[in-house]
C-alpha cells in the first residue's frame, strides 16, 4: 500500500522539478538536504570508530538506552507510508481510520508485555537465534532466516521502486540514480556503524518527523481559517469525514492485521537486542507509542485541513506533497520533505539491517565459517548488505507491478510466519521444534491461498488472510506440538526458568 | 449523495480553469471563473465554501441561461449548472464583507494530475502585500495583479499580509531555526557536561 501510494504520488507531481529548480523552495530544500545528509555522515563515521564486534554491529553492544530505543521503534515503523499514505486516507476518508492506530499499539503492548522482555532477557543478536534456541532447531533457524531474507527484499523492492518515482518527478533524477543515491546513502550508514550508527540517526529522523509534521499543523489551521470553519467546512461536504467513514468490522480486520505484524516483526524484534536491559525494553516502547501518537495526530489532522484547502485532489495520495510544496512555507515544507525522506530510508535501514545479519550471523555464522571470527563475521555482515541493497534495484527497474499487492501480502507473510512461534512460543512450554516449523510454513500457505487465490478474501468473508494465516499457523502450531517430543529442558530455562542470561 | 458524487472517481476531468478576481473595496470582490471541463456530464457540480462574516451573491452566468441552481448547507453552497454541449462552463458571484478569503467554487471534476492548468488573476491586490505568504502562492505580474499557477484548485484564496506583518509563514519557518539553534545549543550543553563528568 505505502509504495503504491509513493508511485501514485510520484506521477502526480510532474512538474514539480520545474518549478523546484530556481525558486526560494528549491534552494531552500537542497540546503536542508545538505545538512541532513552531513549529519548522517557524522554519526555514521562516530559509529564506524565504535564498532568491533558482531555485539556492536548488531546490537549497538547493548548500549541503547530508552530514549533512543523508543525513537527507533517509530522509526522504524513510520514509514513514507504513514506520512503519504496514511495522511492520504484521512484526506479522503476523515478521523475514523485513526482507530488502526489501537490496533497497532495492541501490536506494541503485545510486545512489551509478552515477548520484549523475554526475548532481550535471552541476550541473542537475531530473531532465528531466538528460534533455534527455543525450538532446539537449527533447520528451523535456518527456514526462518530464509524467510526473512526472501520476504524483505520483495519489501525493499517496493520501497526503491517507489522511490525512484518520486524522485524523477521531485527531482528529476532518473530511478536508477536515485535508487543508487538511496543505497549509497543509506547502505553507507548502515554497514559503517550498524545498529549503533543507525539508532542515532534514527533518533535525528524520528525528531525530524515529529517536528516537521507538528509544525505544518498550525500554519494549515491558519490558512483554513481555524478550528470552527474547518470544521464546519468538512461536516457539510461529508459527514463521514468526522464520522465513520469504516465501519467496525473493517477497522478491527485492519487493525488486527497491523498488530500481528509489528508483534512478531522481525525488524522491529532484532531492535530489543541492542537495548541495555528488560526495563529499558519496556520504557522504549512507551516512548515509542509516545512518537507515534504524535505523528498519528498531525497526520490526521493534516490530512483533514488538506481537505479544507484542496477539496477535490485527484487522488488523496497527492495531498502531503500538495500541502509540501504548494502550502507550506520553505523551511517547513523543506522539513517535511527530509521527513518523508527520513522515513523511507529509516525503514530501508532496519530492513538491511535485518536481513544483513540473518545472511551472516544466522546462515554464514553458523553452517557455512562457524569458526570464524568477530572481525570477519562483522566484514561478512557489511557485505551482505552491500549486496541485498543492489539486488532489489534490478527487480525495482523492471516494475514486475502491483506493488501494493506485494507490500501488503509481505506483512502478512510475516505475520503468519513468526507472530505464532514468537508470542505463543514465548509463552507456552509445550511448542517443539515440528510445530514451529509447521506453524511457520503452514501459516504461510493459508495467508497465500485466502489472499490469492479464488477464496475471494476479505470483501466476500469479512476476513482477512492475516487472520487466516494466524489462526492456521496457532492450530498448527499446537496440534504438531502436542504429537512431538518435547523441546529439551536446557532450551526452555532459557526463557522460562531461574538460568536466565542478563 | 453530492459528497459522495465529490469523492467517488468521476469520468469527467478538470483540464483547466481561469479564475479572475477583482477587489473592487475592503468589503466587495467579483470573482469570475471558468471551468474547462473534458467528458460530458449530465450536470456539473461546484462546490463553494461558507465562510465567517461574508455574504456571496450569484450572478446570472452567460453560459447557462437557465442559472444556478443553489442549495445550501451549514459550511458550503452547493451549485448546479445545467448541462450544456460546450466543454467551458462559467460562474460569477461577489463576495461581500470580510474579504480575508476569497471562496473559490470547485467543480466536482477533479483536476488530471501533471496535466490541468489552474490560473488564478487578482485585481486589486495592494503593491505592499507579501504574495509568496498567502495562500495560494502569489507572483506580481507586470500590470499588477497578482496571478496563481496551479494544477489543484483550492478552496479559496486567502490574501496575503502587508509587508511588515508577521505571517504564519513568517513564524513558523522562524520556529525551525529556534528550534534548530536550541537543538544544537542542548547537545553541546550535554556533551559539555559528559566531558567534564569523565574528567572529573
Amino acid at each position: 500500500m505505502r509504495d503504491r501510494v509513493l508511485a501514485l504520488v510520484a506521477s502526480c507531481i510532474v512538474t514539480s522539478h520545474d518549478s523546484l529548480t530556481g525558486t526560494v523552495m528549491g534552494t531552500t530544500l537542497l540546503a536542508v538536504l545538505v545538512v541532513y545528509f552531513g549529519l548522517i555522515l557524522g554519526i555514521s563515521v562516530w559509529g564506524a570508530f565504535r564498532t568491533h564486534t558482531e555485539v556492536d554491529f548488531i546490537a549497538a553492544g547493548r548500549s541503547i538506552g530508552p530514549i533512543v530505543g523508543g525513537a527507533v521503534l517509530a522509526a522504524s515503523q513510520i514509514s513514507a507510508g504513514t506520512v503519504v499514505g496514511t495522511l492520504g486516507r484521512h484526506y479522503l476518508t476523515g478521523v475514523s481510520w485513526w482507530w488502526i492506530w489501537f490496533g497497532v499499539w495492541a501490536g506494541w503492548l503485545t510486545s512489551a508485555f509478552l515477548v520484549a522482555p523475554r526475548l532481550r532477557r535471552f541476550g541473542a543478536l537475531t530473531v532465528p537465534d531466538y528460534i533455534a534456541v527455543r525450538f532446539g532447531s537449527e533447520k528451523a533457524r535456518a527456514l526462518a532466516a530464509t524467510l526473512i531474507v526472501v520476504s524483505y527484499t520483495i519489501y525493499l523492492v517496493a520501497q526503491f521502486q517507489a522511490s525512484g518515482e518520486i524522485a524523477l518527478a521531485v527531482f528529476g533524477i532518473e530511478p536508477l540514480t536515485a535508487m543508487l543515491i538511496l543505497v549509497a546513502s543509506t547502505a553507507f550508514y548502515t554497514l559503517l556503524g550498524g545498529v549503533r550508527s543507525s539508532s542515532y540517526i534514527e533518533f535525528l529522523q524520528t525528531l525530524i518527523m515529529v517536528t516537521g509534521l507538528a509544525l505544518a499543523v498550525p500554519v494549515l489551521l491558519s490558512h483554513a481559517g481555524g478550528v470552527a470553519q474547518s470544521l464546519t467546512f468538512l461536516r457539510s461536504l461529508d459527514s463521514r469525514l468526522l464520522g465513520w467513514y469504516y465501519g467496525p468490522k473493517e477497522l478491527l480486520a485492519f487493525g488486527v492485521s497491523f498488530g500481528f505484524s509489528i508483534a512478531a516483526a522481525p525488524y522491529e524484534m532484532t531492535r530489543f537486542y541492542s537495548m541495555r536491559d528488560e526495563r529499558t525494553v519496556k520504557r522504549a516502547i512507551g516512548i515509542s507509542i509516545g512518537f507515534q501518537l504524535m505523528i498519528g495526530l498531525s497526520v490526521m489532522l493534516l490530512g483533514l485541513l488538506t481537505r479544507v484547502l484542496f477539496p477535490n485532489l485527484a487522488s488523496p495520495d497527492q495531498a502531503s506533497s500538495i500541502m509540501a510544496f504548494e502550502v507550506l512555507p520553505p523551511l517547513v515544507g523543506a522539513l517535511l520533505i527530509v521527513a518523508m525522506l527520513s522515513a523511507i530510508m529509516s525503514t530501508v535501514n532496519s530492513i538491511l539491517l535485518v536481513t544483513g545479519a540473518s545472511v551472516a550471523h544466522d546462515l554464514y555464522g553458523r553452517f557455512i565459517r562457524p569458526q570464524a571470527s568477530q572481525a570477519h563475521l562483522v566484514m561478512v555482515n557489511r557485505l551482505s548488505i552491500l549486496v541485498l541493497a543492489f539486488i532489489p534495484i534490478y527487480f525495482a527497474l523492471q516494475k514486475y507491478g502491483d506493488v501494493q499487492a506485494i507490500v501488503v501480502a509481505q506483512t502478512k507473510f510475516i505475520s503468519s510466519f513468526f507472530f505464532v512461534p514468537v508470542v505463543i512460543g514465548l509463552n507456552w512450554r509445550r511448542g517443539t521444534a515440528a510445530g514451529a516449523f509447521a506453524a511457520m510454513l503452514g501459516g504461510f500457505l493459508a495467508c497465500l491461498v485466502w489472499e490469492f487465490t479464488g477464496q475471494g478474501g476479505f470483501p466476500v468473508h469479512g476476513i482477512d488472510a492475516v487472520e487466516v494465516g494466524v489462526v492456521t499457523s496457532l492450530i498448527l502450531f499446537v496440534l504438531i506440538s502436542r504429537l512431538t517430543r518435547p523441546v529439551p529442558e536446557e532450551n526452555l530455562k532459557v526463557f522460562f526458568g531461574d538460568n536466565l542470561k542478563r | 449523495m453530492l459528497a459522495a458524487a465529490l469523492s467517488l472517481g468521476i469520468a469527467a476531468q478538470l483540464v483547466a480553469a481561469d479564475i479572475s478576481i477583482e477587489i473592487d473595496t475592503d468589503s466587495t470582490a467579483v470573482v469570475a471563473a471558468s471551468y474547462q471541463i473534458h467528458g460530458k456530464q449530465d450536470s456539473l457540480y461546484l462546490s463553494l465554501a461558507k465562510l465567517r462574516d461574508q455574504r456571496v451573491e450569484f450572478f446570472h452566468p452567460s453560459t447557462a441561461p437557465q442559472g444556478p441552481y443553489v442549495r445550501e448547507s451549514p459550511g458550503l453552497y452547493w451549485i448546479m449548472l445545467a448541462a450544456s454541449d460546450e466543454e467551458t462552463v462559467g460562474i460569477r458571484y461577489g463576495v461581500h464583507g470580510n474579504l480575508s478569503r476569497i471562496p473559490l467554487a470547485v467543480p466536482d471534476a477533479p483536476a488530471e494530475p501533471g496535466r490541468t492548468q489552474i490560473n488564478i488573476r487578482v485585481a486589486g491586490v495592494s503593491p505592499t502585500a507579501l504574495l509568496r505568504d498567502g495562500f495560494p502562492r502569489l507572483v506580481r505580474e507586470a500590470d499588477g495583479s497578482a496571478v496563481a499557477r496551479l494544477e489543484n484548485l483550492p478552496n479559496f484564496l486567502r490574501i496575503p499580509p502587508q509587508k511588515g506583518q508577521w505571517s504564519v509563514n513568517r513564524i513558523s519557518d522562524t520556529g525551525v531555526v529556534l528550534l534548530a539553534l536550541c537543538a544544537t545549543a542542548c547537545w553541546l550543553s550535554w556533551r559539555h557536561a559528559l566531558s567534564r563528568r569523565m574528567t572529573v
